[in-house]
């Protein structure tokens, strides 16, 4: 038993860091909400130079065939960062379910294009799939990462008690890509809509999608976007501590008030919980699928409490400077309350752990 | 990283397990819970030597000491199966993971050898001599003196919340030898043979009913100079050592957290709503404040692991002893708080629901002493700002 990094773990740590510094800095940020980038195509050049995009794929379609621990380590760093790349989307979900639903040609024609960073993908219907009469379907989701500018979207549909992914352009005819506006504007969201259709006309996966896969999937969703939540839970407090520690007021930081400080511990303590139930919930769809779905649930529910209440109380103790659009709190705080609702409802994972009580003993 | 026990780590763990499946008998625990005082620590003592005949304690310490060299990781799978098995109330955890530890890395060969195996054994039970009316979580502004005079010691004061004090064989005190430095700075750590002339103890009663802890006063109390500890106005750097000990092995209440869910759990299951047939654990209410407590249960496990391994092997506990102690001693008081709730939504006009509701009375009121003991969680907060994560004082 050893809950730390490898030497290796430690690396991949240091060197998405080290990019992020580079090329995803806080006014790549802004500058990205005054532009019309569907995400910074730099940064995503810089993750396929490292190696970072194949992380998933197997080496035998170029990729570096690490696991779920690697991957999340890169979306910690994103997270902080607060990047506008569809990693998750791409380099995790899509990686996976084309290599596990995927025909030779499929995996030979996509699987060295995500690796690479040529090709970008969002996942759609992971919760809700597309469903119909007999052989059609049809859906609605919101908010979609990415949705207008990724290259492919696989879209999970439901026939009677069969599964399929369907893969679609976001240009196509079946398909409506609304943009939908919110408060975080270090990425761009859509609302899309999958028209009626037949199924047996679009193109598709070979093989049919497994309940087992689904929750898996699932599982990797939720700890993927609770690793963003924790980069960003993890800046928020480094910035309360700077501020609280600069900032005068009655001729000494305010820091040293235990209004202030004892807030902070009580970060603090709540960060920390958070990492070890990220970090363990990634070892553990990596090592014991099984248990995914719980440990994952316990990551994103924890994540989506944290990080949100980091950001608001990070507000609170920039005061007056946490008000205004100059200082950074705020792009955090908007970050974290769509990384609540972006790959499930509000509240869905706390679900989870309330129908699961026995599991988590 | 690997959360799974290596197979050398689950072969030890079965081994613990059906040591603790052999040894933990129902009839030991019935005469456990009908003990009282000296009875009660001469049967915990038994236990002790038990536990160490068996391996099962101090695995970590030197084998010099009564110890068996082990890794610490073993250390915490005992730690883990004890909670688990709901083993006796540790009264000799004062001793083996808050003095002893201290002793090995600030105390003199003679005094390790003297000591060390004797409270391995079960032989001596220490307590902590730390507070005072008048020195609470301001400890460092203690008052009890001790004079140097012809080649002794002598001390004058009085403790407090002196834990077990009454049936103990060694008190760690703290006392002020230099008054003339600041306060942090004038300080001494003695180990005192409790018999020693001089010394009353007077035991007080607790909100939950027990007669744990004490206070001792101290009438002219005659010491040799190799009573000290460490170093003669060094006393600070014991009592912190002592502290980040002691938050360690409170954390350990982590475990006791998810042993404390699994019964809550239990508690649910079979808790009827008023005269109706409806199982509490069937209330989505009960059922999302469970999902929430578990959750943290299971953090305080993996914290405790994880932590574990940010402390190189024989270290001290740094600053993060204090989340642990912040967390799971706080989370233990909101589970008793839980518990309490749900028994007392059974029809407590029957007898075996107020039997139920009774028992977790008095473990609700116990579950207030740890968030106050060992440094209050207002003081781990400032632990926690100022040494983890460098916030100004």
């Amino acid at each position: 038993m050893r809950f730390a990094f490898s030497e290796e773990q430690e690396l991949i740590r240091k060197s998405a860091g080290e990019l992020a510094s580079r090329l995803a800095r806080i006014s790549d940020c802004r500058d990205f909400a005054a532009g019309k980038e569907p995400f910074s195509a730099a940064l995503w050049q810089g993750l396929a130079e490292t190696g970072f995009t194949g992380a998933l794929i197997p080496e035998s379609h170029g990729g570096s065939a690490l696991g779920m621990v690697e991957a999340g380590n890169v979306l910690e760093v994103l997270g902080g960062s607060l990047s506008s790349v569809p990693y998750l989307g791409t380099c995790v979900l899509a990686a996976e379910i084309i290599e596990e639903l995927g025909s030779d040609a499929q995996r030979d024609e996509w699987l060295p294009g995500i690796a690479s960073g040529g090709l970008t993908v969002s996942v759609l219907g992971l919760l809700q799939p597309a469903t119909g009469a007999t052989g059609s379907a049809r859906g609605r989701w919101a908010p979609v990462l990415c949705a207008a500018g990724v290259d492919i979207l696989l879209v999970r549909v439901e026939d009677g008690a069969n599964q399929w992914f369907i893969v679609l352009p976001p240009d196509s005819a079946h398909l409506v890509v609304e943009p939908m506006v919110t408060m975080d504007r270090s990425r761009r969201f859509a609302a899309v809509r999958l028209n009626d259709c037949l199924i047996a006309k679009i193109q598709r996966l070979a093989a049919p999608l497994q309940p087992a896969l689904v929750s898996r999937l699932q599982a990797m969703a939720a700890a993927g976007a609770a690793a963003e939540m924790l980069g960003v839970a993890t800046r928020v407090l480094d910035m309360a501590c700077a501020y609280a520690t600069e900032r005068q007021q009655f001729g000494r930081p305010i820091a040293t008030f235990q209004a202030i400080k004892h807030m902070i511990a009580d970060q603090a303590v709540a960060l920390e919980g958070l990492r070890s139930a990220v970090w363990a919930a990634l070892w553990t769809i990596d090592h014991k699928p099984a248990q995914a779905v719980v440990a994952a649930a316990l990551a994103k529910a924890t994540a989506d409490e944290v990080a949100t209440r980091l950001a608001v109380e990070s507000i609170q103790i920039h005061g007056g400077m946490g008000f205004t659009a100059e200082v950074d709190a705020h792009l955090y705080l908007k970050r974290a309350q769509l990384d609540r609702i972006l790959w499930a409802p509000a509240h869905f994972h706390q679900e989870i752990l309330a129908r699961y009580l026995e599991d988590l003993a | 990283m690997d959360l799974d026990d290596s197979p050398q780590e689950a072969g030890f763990r079965r081994n613990v397990r059906a040591w603790l499946r052999d040894h933990l008998t129902e009839e030991r625990r019935l005469q456990l819970n009908a003990r009282e005082g000296r009875a009660w620590i001469d049967f915990i003592r038994h236990w002790q030597r038990d536990l160490l005949a068996a391996g099962l304690s101090v695995r970590s310490w030197p084998r010099a000491y009564g110890g068996q060299g082990a890794p610490a990781t073993e250390d915490l799978i005992v730690f883990e199966e004890l909670a688990q098995a709901d083993a006796p109330l540790d009264a000799f955890r004062v001793g083996i993971r808050i003095i002893g530890p201290m002793l090995m890395k600030l105390a003199r060969d003679d005094q390790k050898a003297a000591f060390l195996p004797r409270i391995a054994d079960g032989s001596d039970l220490w307590s902590q001599g730390f507070s005072e009316p008048g020195a609470g979580s301001d400890l460092a502004a203690l008052s009890t003196r001790a004079v140097h005079r012809a080649g002794k010691y002598v001390i004058n004061g009085q403790k407090t919340w002196n834990t077990l004090g009454h049936l103990a064989d060694f008190c760690l005190v703290l006392a002020r030898t230099n008054p003339e430095v600041p306060k942090h700075k004038g300080l001494t750590a003695f180990a005192v043979p409790m018999s020693s002339p001089g010394i009353t103890v007077r035991p007080l009663q607790q909100m939950n009913g027990r007669r744990d802890f004490n206070e001792i006063f101290f009438d002219d109390v005659e010491l040799p100079e190799n009573a000290v500890v460490g170093i003669v106005d060094g006393g600070w750097k014991v009592a912190v050592t002592m502290l980040d000990f002691e938050h360690r092995g409170l954390a350990v209440l982590g475990f006791g957290c998810r042993r404390l869910y699994g019964r809550l759990l239990e508690l649910a299951r079979t808790t009827r709503i008023g005269s109706s047939n409806r199982a509490a654990l069937g209330e989505l209410d009960i059922r999302r404040r469970l999902a929430a407590l578990g959750g943290q249960a299971r953090i305080a496990v993996l914290n405790n692991h994880r932590f574990l391994a940010m402390i190189p092997e024989g270290g001290v506990p740094g600053p993060e002893a204090a989340i642990q102690k912040l967390h799971s001693t706080e989370l233990n008081k909101a589970m008793h708080a839980l518990a309490l709730e749900i028994a007392s939504l059974a029809d407590l006009a029957d007898s075996e629901a107020r039997e139920r509701l009774s028992a977790w009375e008095e473990d609700y009121l116990t579950s207030f002493g740890m968030t106050i003991a060992g440094g209050t969680s207002q003081i781990q907060r400032n632990i926690i700002a100022e040494r983890a994560l460098g916030l100004p004082r």
